[in-house]
């Protein structure tokens, strides 16, 4: 036999859940988005050729300076160029290699987890 | 000559002594004081006579001196009518032996004197009983060292189980009892009763007192502690558990804490003692601290085993043919959750779990089923068997934490990813290469599954899929990741030997 639950007694238990961590709550989710979004670096200098990539852009693009740049963005420094970021988190400045090669932004400003 | 002399001097000092008795015998009713002091005095005169040591005392004398102290003794109950005798005893203060002087009226013995023996037995063993709490309070209480109150806690009954013990044992403490009784003015007749009841007062505050201890504990040592600790004055705090847990040893939750607390002092044997404590108390965090602690330590087998501990009790609900896999943590939580009106849910079969179909969805599929410290411990595992290659307990591990992970997609893809790598390990790289794709399916930012398909790609000489995802690689490592540091260096020589990116 199947019996529904009380609208009262539903709503305890969501709230018991979501106390208990058993849920988590919608604003952990935002806040968790809001921190993806945030700005892991910016390009403070570059001369010659530095182009990037966006994280769900399909080709390079020149970059700009003061540009901020996120998680999932790659740089690249065509040889004779220079290309400089500094991470948001601890402000380590990061010369990018004049080598052509992608680099991930993440790989040198994502804090460790 | 001197034998006649001293031998009428007896004579006359109990001719003396007849005639006085005769005439208290007489006197009866009329009976003066002065009759009597007459009496008493005669007597010394026959005392000090029979203490002439010149000259032996004749048989006849003495036996008459007996059976005059005979006659002198059947009196006393008319002398003490007419005087007290106790006032006399100041004035003159006679020795103990000279027994006429204190004559003591006589006066039936109460029947309750008669049970006396009983309650000083029983004064004698509550006494013992008492000394045995005082005993086992003392060593809890003051086993942390002494602090103010505990101090007070054991000095109190401690001095007053001695006080108690020595006007029972001891003639010394006995005549001081009396003088207080007497200063009461207790009747002598119920002194006994008193002590005894005293003793029984004693103990049951000591039961009190015992039983009240862990209450102490929680209320006072633990409050103290939980201050100190979010202070950070982590000794201050250790010493408030410790003495917590001396007065209350069923309390597991302060030996988790107490356990945490040694581990931040980096005391991390007293801190695994304390938690395998607490994880026999049934405090399930206990075992996620174990894992952790000894992984840490380096101590993998360990690590492994507590591990298991913590995730291996996982329990099954079997429901209208859906199952779910809830650890210790979430089926205690469930349980409670049900237990709150078992009246409305429907039973879920094993386990006899009252949920309706609601409950059981959003919990089958919300449930965290590991949490992030185990996770942490359970990666780190699969990476050291990884390093050592051994494949077959790296998937042991990842086939347990499997189900587990199916609310956390971060974390299923994560463990999908690690399955990945094994298989590329072991050069199955169309399946690695199913696996990683099914991981970046789920997370595609998950930056193992990227740098792995890259190295799967590789080997498959499939270049252009390598560079793709060589350059996902990059765009998610971490270089503060140990694994994905390597994997950085591996993406740029990758992409540098496929002649630059497009």
């Amino acid at each position: 036999m199947k019996l529904a639950v009380s609208r009262p007694i539903t709503v305890t238990l969501m709230i018991a859940a979501i106390q208990s961590g058993v849920v988590s709550a919608p604003t952990r989710v935002q806040a968790q988005q809001q921190v993806q979004r945030a700005p892991l670096a910016q390009l403070i200098e570059m001369t010659g050729r530095v182009q990037m990539k966006r994280e769900n852009g399909s080709n390079y693009q020149t970059a700009k300076e003061k540009e901020y740049l996120y998680l999932g963005d790659l740089v690249r420094v065509a040889k004779g160029g220079r290309g400089v970021v500094r991470c948001t988190t601890n402000s380590r400045t990061w010369t990018i290699p004049d080598d052509n090669v992608p680099r991930g932004v993440a790989n040198v400003c994502s804090p460790p987890s | 000559m001197t034998q006649t002399k001293s031998a009428s001097r007896l004579d006359r000092a109990v001719d003396r002594y007849e005639k006085a008795i005769a005439a208290i015998e007489m006197a009866d009713k009329d009976l003066a004081v002065e009759l009597v002091l007459d009496v008493l005095t005669a007597r010394n005169a026959v005392q000090a006579a029979l203490e002439d040591k010149s000259q032996p005392n004749p048989g006849r004398l003495i036996r008459a001196v007996k059976e005059l102290d005979a006659r002198l003794k059947t009196q006393t109950s008319y002398i003490n009518q007419v005087t007290k005798l106790a006032e006399w005893q100041a004035i003159l203060n006679p020795p103990q032996k000279e027994w006429w002087w204190l004559l003591d009226p006589i006066t039936p013995k109460p029947w309750r004197d008669r049970f006396d023996w009983l309650w000083r037995f029983f004064s004698l063993i509550l006494l013992t009983a008492s000394l045995a709490f005082v005993a086992d309070i003392s060593t809890r209480v003051l086993s942390g060292g002494p602090d103010l109150a505990g101090v007070f806690g054991v000095i109190v009954p401690n001095v007053l189980t001695l006080l108690a013990g020595q006007g029972t044992l001891t003639q010394n403490g006995r005549e001081g009892i009396e003088h207080v009784l007497t200063s009461f003015k207790v009747d002598k007749s119920l002194w006994d009763e008193f002590i005894c009841l005293a003793a029984g007062l004693l103990l049951g505050s000591l039961i009190l007192f015992w039983f009240s201890m862990p209450l102490i504990a929680d209320k006072h040592y633990i409050k103290l502690g939980d201050k100190a600790y979010e202070a950070g004055q982590l000794i201050v705090a250790e010493n408030n558990y410790s003495r917590a847990i001396k007065l209350n040893p069923e309390n597991t939750d302060a030996y988790y804490t107490l356990g945490k607390i040694y581990q931040e002092l980096a005391d991390y044997n007293k801190a695994i003692e304390n938690y395998k404590i607490a994880w026999k108390g049934n405090n399930i965090e206990a075992a996620d601290e174990l894992a952790s602690l000894y992984f840490k330590r380096h101590n993998y087998q360990q690590a492994d085993e507590w591990l298991e501990l913590a995730l291996g009790t996982a329990k099954t609900l079997f429901y209208k043919g859906k199952s779910v896999k809830l650890t210790p943590k979430e089926f205690n939580l469930l349980s409670r959750l049900a237990s709150q009106d078992p009246q409305e849910f429907g039973n879920v079969e094993n386990l006899g779990l009252f949920l309706d179909d609601r409950t059981f969805a959003f919990i089958k599929n919300k449930a965290i089923l590991i949490n992030a410290k185990q996770f942490e411990v359970l990666i780190g595992l699969v990476d050291f068997y990884l390093e050592r290659k051994k494949y077959a307990d790296s998937d042991r591990r990842l086939f347990l934490s499997f189900t587990l992970t199916k609310n956390d997609k971060n974390k299923h893809a994560t463990i999908l990813a690690y399955q990945g790598w094994i298989q590329l390990e072991q050069a199955r790289y169309s399946d690695a290469e199913t696996q990683l794709r099914d991981a970046i399916s789920i997370n595609n930012k998950l930056a193992s599954a990227h740098c792995l398909l890259a190295q799967v790609y590789e080997k498959q000489k499939k270049q252009d899929d390598a560079k793709d995802s060589w350059e996902q690689c990059l765009q998610y490592a971490s270089q503060y990741n140990e694994n994905e540091n390597k994997w950085i260096s591996l993406a740029i020589q990758g992409l540098n030997s496929k002649g630059k990116a497009k």
